[in-house]
């Protein structure tokens, strides 16, 4: 059970760090394609890993509900960790927080702003 | 035209979740402590100490019933287990057949104990323990079943519309998946609002979608009404009692319950019971129905019920196979009430039951504080938003205020008095009464802060109140391994901790309030801000 929830919460960790946002608040740097690839495929495969940890351990109807809860918390505790972590650095760079969250949201906007073009298209 | 497609789900979203947050909040925050029903009951009894041995618990309940009530009809035995360390006993007399019980099962006061191991009935304080929280988070204790449960139904239905709307409104639902960001006015709230709601997404579905499934007769009762006579006739065949038998007249003493126990127990293969059922004691006619208890299976109750002839032990009627509709309705209840769940799961259920009630807290939040932002005056406002505030401050802060008001009701009403279960429970909404009124009358940022604080020193006090009304205060239940007092301390302290914290920083934000927060251009009111996706 501990150890199907550090899975989740690792997997969660790693899907979020493949993306932009989160890979620049954490480490500063905007992650390459192969990188952020690598991290989902890890991120998955932790998940992956943590619901045949619980299925094994309650069986498939049990496991699977559980699984569900346990992704939650995972998920809900990579938030909190983001959170602090993004807290402490803004208060790390004071003021420059604002601006590296702008230049963040140019570069966002810049490399996906066909993205709602596409969408709308759908 | 997709434009307009997302405004109108965002505009149907805003509306279903303001009708009915609140009276979700109080579904969600009753649901999730009903999930520990029978822990709270049982803490809600201090008398109840160390686990007692099934089987001789259940010896005792037969020599207790045997000596006391030989002429009932029928017997009821709960085998003590895990989470509810005492039998619970209760028996009928011929001349209850007509006086019906009450919609959940339970008996009358005098016609149930609690039995330990020595064969005597224990005296525990007499309260509704967690059985109010369940009730509660259907019906509203004080209002008529049918009444809470149509209100409860159409608020679940107003959920269902709610959570699938959110999915659409929510355009960056996985861009978004982990963000919040804090101290950012309105932002702030809807990212924790999507948060909560999205991140614990398919507990809420399954909870909304079984809450909504079990209480459908409710809504749609025409098939019951075709098929059977009364309402009476159905609900005895939706959860059959066991029917006495014509007495024969013979006597014949009953065999001893454990051996048939036993020999049920054998036949499921490491499963256990968790209900006893004796018809007709003494007489030749007797039996003995043993329920399993929900383990590791979803589907179970009703199909794993074994009868035994009570006069000679042997099996009458083995497991039932059960039709698909009944299946379906078995899972649909086993899921939403989670018997099956293991000490783990039902902490992660339970976890996952906090989201919910986050989630309608917040949303109710944000959208005072939209409507706020609409205001020319932001101080004060109309009528109605006044109400709305008010309303916000006494249920989302008062009313888990009033449910530590009940533990301390508890702790503190003398043992003797009358009616003492529903004293507790008349402490605890006057309580919420009293904070209604002073969310009513206090400017309502004064009323959050002081309303908050009231709940947390109830609930970082209520273990204090415990160690000097009980012996089983913290650090004996530390000492002692007590894993009930711990869990229920250590709930206590959270929850102090949570409204503390929410207290000072809301008492912070008053502080320092100098005019409402600088938003972001794109007014942030909106979901569906266009902006780049992951």
């Amino acid at each position: 059970m501990g150890a199907s929830f550090a899975l989740a919460l690792f997997g969660f960790a790693a899907l979020a760090v493949a993306m932009r946002r989160h890979h620049a608040d954490l480490l500063g740097t905007d992650p390459s394609r192969l990188r952020r690839a690598a991290l989902r495929a890890v991120g998955a495969l932790l998940l992956a890993a943590s619901y045949g940890l619980v299925w094994h351990a309650w069986g498939a109807v049990i496991g699977t509900i559980g699984w569900f809860c346990l992704a939650t918390m995972g998920a809900i505790g990579v938030v909190v960790v983001l959170t602090v972590a993004g807290l402490a650095s803004r208060r790390g760079k004071s003021d420059g927080a604002r601006r590296s969250r702008s230049a963040e949201s140019g570069a966002d906007s810049a490399t996906t702003s066909a993205a709602p073009v596409r969408e709308a298209a759908r | 035209m997709k434009r307009s497609f997302r405004l109108s789900m965002q505009w149907l979203h805003t509306w279903t979740g303001a009708v009915s947050g609140l009276i979700l909040f109080l579904v969600f925050f009753n649901g999730t402590a009903a999930y520990f029903k029978q822990e709270i009951t049982t803490w809600m009894e201090p008398q109840i100490t160390a686990a007692i041995d099934p089987v001789k618990s259940v010896v005792a309940a037969q020599a207790f019933l045997t000596a006391n009530t030989s002429d009932a009809e029928a017997w009821t035995i709960s085998v003590p287990d895990a989470r509810r360390p005492v039998a619970d006993v209760s028996w009928r007399f011929r001349s209850d057949a007509q006086a019906r019980d009450d919609d959940d099962g339970r008996l009358r006061p005098g016609r149930s104990v609690m039995i330990d191991s020595r064969g005597y009935p224990l005296a525990v304080n007499d309260t509704e323990g967690g059985n109010y929280f369940f009730q509660f988070h259907f019906a509203f204790h004080y209002l008529p079943l049918f009444v809470g449960s149509i209100i409860v139904g159409l608020a679940s239905l107003a959920l269902m519309v709610a959570l699938t709307t959110g999915v659409i409104i929510h355009r960056r639902i996985f861009a978004d998946f982990f963000t919040f960001r804090p101290a950012n006015g309105p932002r702030s709230w809807l990212d924790a609002h999507t948060t909560f709601a999205v991140l614990a997404l398919p507990f809420h579905m399954m909870i909304t979608y079984t809450g909504v499934a079990i209480l459908a007769f409710f809504f749609m009762p025409w098939a019951v009404f075709a098929n059977y006579s009364s309402a009476q006739a159905f609900f005895s065949d939706l959860a059959p009692r066991p029917h006495a038998a014509a007495l024969s007249g013979i006597v014949a003493p009953l065999v001893p319950i454990t051996s048939v126990l036993q020999s049920a127990e054998a036949q499921w293969r490491g499963g256990r019971a968790a209900t006893i059922h004796v018809t007709n004691p003494g007489d030749a006619s007797a039996t003995i129905e043993i329920v399993r208890r929900q383990s590791a299976l979803l589907v179970g109750g009703r199909g794993d019920t074994l009868t035994f002839n009570g006069a000679t032990g042997a099996l009458v009627r083995g497991p039932s196979n059960p039709s698909a509709a009944a299946i379906a309705s078995s899972v649909v209840f086993s899921l939403h009430e989670a018997h099956f769940a293991n000490p783990a799961l039902r902490w992660l259920l339970f976890l996952c039951g906090t989201t919910g009630t986050a989630m309608t807290a917040t949303g109710s939040i944000l959208w005072a504080e939209r409507r706020r932002r609409k205001l020319p005056n932001p101080v004060g406002g109309p009528k109605g938003f006044r109400l709305l505030e008010t309303l916000n401050v006494a249920i989302i802060a008062g009313y888990p205020a009033a449910t530590a008001a009940y533990f301390w009701s508890n702790r503190l009403l003398p043992a003797s008095i009358q009616g003492r279960s529903n004293g507790e429970i008349l402490c605890s909404f006057a309580c919420w009464g009293v904070f209604l009124v002073w969310s009513a009358l206090r400017p309502k940022r004064k009323a959050w802060v002081e309303v908050l604080g009231v709940g947390s020193f109830l609930f970082l006090a209520l273990p204090v109140a415990n160690a000097v009304t009980t012996s089983r205060g913290t650090i004996a239940s530390l000492i002692g391994g007590d894993a009930l007092y711990i869990g229920f301390d250590a709930v206590c302290l959270a929850l102090g901790l949570l409204l503390g914290a929410s207290a000072v920083w809301t008492g912070r934000r008053l502080s320092s309030h100098a005019g409402p927060p600088v938003d972001a251009p794109d007014s942030s009111v909106s979901l569906s801000v266009p902006k780049g996706s992951e």
